[in-house]
């Protein structure tokens, strides 16, 4: 098209300011739209993807015996990872240069008591110097920000093996009355044994000490029992949890449960992107290795159910109201095109006798819509920048399904869903006008000049 | 993980033969002197499931105020063995096992103070609250058989005759009278002759058996000059997991006499 | 200007031409065999009432609809058969239109809107673009209202424009629908002589639909037409 195409397109604007007013704002509406959504989308996807990987430490890679991850729980000694596994993982690991961190992982139940009460716990281990990486982690620091830290007390790496340092959830540490941690008691503060529970005192010396007990079946049969010291609550990220999470360190686990294996073991790259490339290389050397293991990435639906679930129903969810939305535009766009050309009839029966051709028509007027498109691409893009602003300030908490606590709104669109966005609703319009003026610039020529008369 | 449900019924079930002292606590007059009994007196008059359950726990410990013997209690699951040896004294509501082999076990304590089970190693802190029907690890292999008073935590009803390995049995449903009874239904085989509970089967809440015992009388024991029948072997079977089993063998069986601080949960943690 | 044209040649043959409507449950026969030869230079008028063809006749011709039957040829090509490409290219080119309503564009000005048929011609540069419109608009003398929009000019100056935009392609023909019917008499008048002086200085050939009497008596000829056929 020639620089006088253009300029009529974009002057035939002014030609109807109302109705394409109208039609501006609903795409102007709809791409703003889009971009909250996928700011939402986005920043859910990002929320759960680092609560997956870094706060719940599940790891890029995690590598389990061989049927380990569904067995383990019912035959712990037979389906975990012991000392010679994990000796040559941990070397295999070490040569591959995408491995950020890599460590060991016990996981396992039991019951936790204060001397009057027990209650079920589940626990995880880890190396605190681990834990300490990846509380630090970028990716938790821009997307989990309140996660990373422990809600009362200092991480696990603060303390000498021997202590017994653990790490209780919210409602657990309220369950047990441990309303302290270790570092809010006197360097010399004992254990305060409970003579009587039921008398009325029983409440304030169950939270005079930090200490509590671990009691669980050791993985050779023995039942086992051994102090620990709650050096740190923490928030547990899923409601169902809250009530019996514990954290501590791999060893005191690995005495609790009699054994130097491990549940599984876990890898963190540096460049997620490689991630199946990184896998296949593994499963290679483990195998080359003669060890019979278990590859899982991260968003296997085994490992993270809740990651994978949340994204599947955020999905639909966010796809189905896009689609109603993308619905209003469209009919919106065809709308206002249809009564556009049918007003000008005539005047495209005049450009035709002219010698334009039918494409030349169509252009014309996608030229025309394009130009409209963009003049609300960007002004939604302004909206759509404030409403960010605005709903990120607010700082609106809800409730969502299936995390303890409260959870900010936030929007968190990048430059490829408002990219996208933008792409989808310039093509939308582009479409839908086509769609309009199609037939009509195949309508017979001298129709068209007579505009309403025939 | 699932050991822990074993042991802990390992443990609860040293507890489950601790058991009958409740009935003994309960049922004995102050002061009074145990009844001589070499086996259950049969009565020519159809006895009631309430005298066929006193009698039966009667064998299995329920006997005299201060008593003492000691157990093995050995696990067999998939080719894991373990033997725990443990002394067991009970007076009245009270019973206190105690861990003496092997060495890595020696020293833990299961305690019971009527319904309440604590449990105690050297070393830690403080004792921990234990509950019968509580799955430890999530799987209990062997249930919890703590508590087992028959008599007084199960209504009874005998709903026919069976003979168990050639013994003629008064064949009884026991439904559980509490929400803290350790099992809400067993089927329970007592002899026709002496009284014995020759088997157990435990049941689910919906009538499943998950978990059945049977029992062997070849002690006696030593009651104020009268020789009585006592409980030598209990072989617990897990239903859902053929091949593991737990076999309590008791030997020694006597009268003994216990200071009351003995079952003062305080005083172990001293 | 077309100079190399040469006067009175023939080169618009139409033969057998039949062209029927259908308005409701009715068919209306516009055309019933119509033959007809234009001559370059001509300046004819189609004469007829309402309903008799005139305006079917020149669509035609312009190639702005399709006959049912008949053959209709501009020199000596077979339009008929034409892609809808082919025709548009061939009314750029060749032929120029003047409406009854001006139809033009109103938010382009007088020299944007002379231009527009100028804009689709890929073989004329930008510079000649610009002096093709100059001088279209120097001949319907509006020299100093290029810059003014439609709703600015009065009715005959707008038609003027037409004029211009009509002539700025450098047409062989130009096809004028009752070209005055929303002028004055005055204006009318002026529009007529313009479009003579066009033809004869341009050598344009003109052919336009007319119930004007007073156009009657300027022009070379007069094809008359009634009932879809033409009268002699």
């Amino acid at each position: 098209m020639r620089a006088g195409q253009l300029t009529m397109a974009l002057r035939n604007l002014s030609r109807n300011k109302r109705r394409n007013f109208a039609t501006g704002a609903a795409i102007a509406a709809g791409f703003a739209a889009l971009i909250a959504l996928g700011g939402f989308v986005n920043r859910m996807e990002n929320y759960l993807r680092v609560y997956t990987i870094y706060a719940t430490r599940v790891g890029h890679i995690n590598i389990y015996k061989e049927h380990g991850f569904e067995r383990f729980s019912t035959k712990p000694k037979l389906y975990s990872l012991d000392e010679h596994d994990l000796r040559t993982i941990e070397d295999i690991v070490a040569s591959m240069n995408n491995v950020e961190m890599h460590g060991a992982q016990i996981v396992g139940m039991g019951i936790i008591g204060n001397g009057c009460r027990t209650v079920p716990f589940i626990a995880n281990g880890i190396d605190p110097s681990i834990d300490l990486l990846l509380r630090n982690h970028s990716q938790m620091r821009k997307w989990m920000p309140k996660l990373r830290d422990f809600d009362k007390g200092r991480g696990l790496w603060n303390y000498d093996e021997s202590q017994g340092a653990i790490a209780l959830s919210n409602g657990l540490a309220r369950l047990l009355g441990k309303t302290r941690v270790f570092d809010e008691l006197p360097k010399d503060q004992k254990s305060v044994v409970v003579v009587d529970c039921s008398a009325p005192d029983a409440k304030e010396k169950i939270s005079a000490d930090t200490n509590v007990q671990l009691v669980a079946g050791g993985w050779s049969g023995m039942m086992s029992a051994l102090d620990g010291e709650v050096v740190a609550n923490f928030a547990s990220a899923v409601t169902e949890t809250n009530n019996s999470a514990i954290l501590t360190s791999l060893k005191l686990l690995q005495k609790l449960y009699d054994t130097q294996n491990a549940t599984f073991y876990s890898i963190w790259l540096k460049n997620p992107k490689d991630l199946s490339v990184d896998r296949a290389k593994l499963e290679d050397k483990l195998a080359a290795a003669g060890l019979k293991t278990e590859l899982y990435p991260w968003m296997d639906e085994s490992v993270a159910p809740f990651y994978t679930g949340t994204m599947q129903f955020i999905y639909v969810m966010v796809g189905f109201i896009s689609f109603v939305l993308a619905a209003v535009v469209i009919l919106s766009i065809f709308n206002s095109a249809t009564m556009t050309i049918i007003e000008r009839s005539q005047e495209i029966g005049m450009m035709r006798s002219l010698g334009f051709t039918r494409r030349q028509i169509r252009q014309l007027f996608v030229a025309e819509m394009v130009f409209l498109s963009v003049i609300s691409v960007v002004c939604g893009g302004i909206v759509a920048t404030l409403r960010v602003f605005i709903v990120n300030s607010l700082g609106v908490p809800y409730k969502a399904p299936g995390i303890a606590g409260h959870m900010t709104l936030q929007l968190a669109p990048n430059l490829l869903i408002v990219s996208t966005s933008a792409a989808l609703t310039l093509s939308l319009a582009i479409l839908t006008t086509l769609i309009a003026v199609w037939s009509v610039a195949k309508t017979n020529i001298a129709t068209l000049l007579l505009g309403s008369q025939r | 993980m699932g050991k822990i449900g074993r042991y802990s019924s390992m443990i609860l079930v040293v507890a489950t033969v601790l058991p009958s002292s409740f009935a003994l606590a309960k049922g004995k007059p102050k002061g009074g002197k145990a009844k001589e009994v070499e086996s259950a007196e049969v009565s020519a008059v159809a006895p009631t499931a309430e005298q066929l359950l006193k009698d039966a726990d009667r064998a299995r410990g329920a006997l005299e105020d201060g008593i003492s013997w000691e157990i093995d209690v050995e696990t067999f699951d998939e080719g894991n063995q373990n033997k725990v040896h443990y002394i067991v004294k009970v007076k009245g509501v009270d019973a206190l096992a105690e861990a003496l082999a092997p060495a890595r076990n020696k020293g833990e304590m299961m305690l019971f103070n009527d319904r309440n089970l604590w449990f105690f190693k050297p070393g830690l802190k403080k004792p921990v609250a234990i509950s019968a029907r509580q799955k430890l690890m999530g799987q209990a292999a062997n249930g919890d058989i703590a508590s087992t008073n028959y008599y007084r935590d199960y209504e009874g009803k005998v709903v026919g005759e069976e003979n168990i390995d050639g013994v003629p049995c008064f064949k009884l449903e026991l439904k559980a009278k509490a929400k803290n009874v350790t099992y809400d239904g067993i089927r329970y085989w007592i002899s026709k002759s002496n009284h014995f509970g020759l088997k157990a089967e435990f049941l689910t809440v919906s009538g499943e058996m998950f978990k059945s015992a049977v029992f062997k009388y070849d002690n006696k024991i030593n009651l104020e000059g009268k020789q009585a029948a006592f409980v030598s072997q209990m072989d617990i079977n897990d239903t859902l997991k053929a091949g593991s089993h737990t076999v309590i063998s008791y030997t020694s069986p006597r009268a003994d006499r216990h200071p009351d601080s003995l079952f003062n949960i305080n005083n172990l943690v001293r | 200007m077309n100079s190399n044209v040469k006067t009175g040649e023939t080169f618009v043959e139409l033969k057998g031409l039949v062209k029927n409507y259908r308005l409701g449950q009715t068919v209306v026969s516009a055309l019933r065999g119509v033959d007809l030869e234009l001559h370059r230079g001509e300046f004819t008028a189609v004469i007829g009432a309402s309903g008799s063809g005139k305006s079917t006749l020149l669509n035609m011709i312009g190639s702005i609809d399709n006959p049912d039957s008949g053959s209709i040829k501009f020199d000596g090509v077979e339009i008929t058969q034409l892609s809808d490409d082919a025709k548009s290219h061939l009314r750029n080119q060749k032929i120029g239109f003047i409406f009854q309503s001006f139809n033009l564009i109103p938010v382009l000005n007088v020299e944007e809107n002379v231009e527009l048929p100028l804009l689709i011609n890929h073989s004329i540069s930008a510079i000649e673009r610009s002096e093709r419109v100059a001088a279209a608009i120097a001949d319907v003398g509006l020299s100093s209202f290029m810059k003014n929009r439609p709703d600015q000019l009065s009715g005959g100056q707008r038609q003027r424009v037409a004029i211009a935009r009509a002539l700025a392609g450098n047409p062989d023909l130009v096809l004028a629908d009752e070209p005055t019917a929303n002028l004055d008499s005055t204006n009318s008048g002026k529009i007529i002589d313009l479009m003579l002086e066009l033809n004869s200085r341009r050598k344009v050939t003109f052919l336009f639909s007319t119930h004007d009497a007073n156009l009657m008596n300027r022009v070379s000829r007069i094809v008359n037409i009634q009932d879809g056929v033409i009268r002699v």
